[in-house]
């Protein structure tokens, strides 16, 4: 696992929160939900291939 | 290949900034368009009460003095008049203008079509006065609009474009 995967979510986020604010500023809360969700969902698409990694490895470890 | 790739980074970018500003000049494009038929209004209704000019020769003059896209609808009530009557080609210049005003500002409009030519001079004036009050309801709520929306796409076209950058990275 690289270091550049672990800025590419912090930087996810920050573009979400601040999408997050503009929206909600100009009255449009439902969308800012929508934008925070999506968000959500792009991570796990991301680290999502490094859970299934942890889970193999748990199980390797204990032998299971 | 680096630098390749850094410059359609740039490029998401660029595009994703300029689709924000062409959404967002649309609310600002819509007030001048708005403000642009005030001012035609103001000019035929001085047109009327001084020079006695038929109508489809006030709106060839207004169509001259007017410079942006709010001219075509003017050429085309001259156009349609040939054969129709003023009520008719008003509403139907209005209702094929392809600009950015939307139903609700081309209602507001139409209301000027329902006696032209049809009274004496005194009614024309007081029925563009009563667009006239129309148009401005519609101009204050088009600033309105602009106002919420017009920033918020700016800054909207800019996350996203960085927000699919860092997602491509």
């Amino acid at each position: 696992m690289d270091i550049n995967l672990l800025f590419k979510i912090a930087g996810i986020g920050i573009i979400v929160a601040v999408l997050h604010q503009i929206l909600t500023k100009a009255g449009r809360e439902d969308q800012a939900m929508m934008t925070t969700l999506a968000g959500v969902v792009i991570v796990l698409t991301i680290v999502i291939k490094e859970i299934s990694n942890l889970f193999a490895t748990v199980r390797t470890v204990f032998n299971l | 290949m680096e630098v390749l790739k850094l410059i359609l980074y740039a490029l998401v970018i660029l595009n994703s900034t300029s689709i924000g500003f062409l959404i967002s000049q649309k609310y600002q494009k819509r007030v001048d368009e708005l403000k642009d038929f005030k001012s035609a209004f103001t000019i035929f209704k001085t047109k009327i009460r001084f020079t006695y000019a038929p109508l489809k020769e006030i709106f060839e003059d207004i169509s001259k003095s007017i410079q942006s896209r709010t001219k075509t609808v003017f050429q085309a009530v001259c156009l349609y008049m040939e054969n129709e009557n003023a009520t008719e080609s008003w509403n139907k210049a209005i209702e094929e203008a392809t600009m950015e005003i939307n139903q609700e500002d081309k209602e507001a409009l139409k209301t000027l079509g329902k006696l032209l030519g049809k009274t004496d001079v005194e009614g024309q004036i007081n029925e563009i006065d009563l667009s006239l009050t129309f148009l401005e309801t519609q101009i204050k709520k088009a600033e309105q609009e602009k106002e919420k929306n017009a920033k918020l796409y700016k800054t909207l076209g800019t996350i996203t474009g960085i927000g699919i950058v860092i997602i491509l990275l």
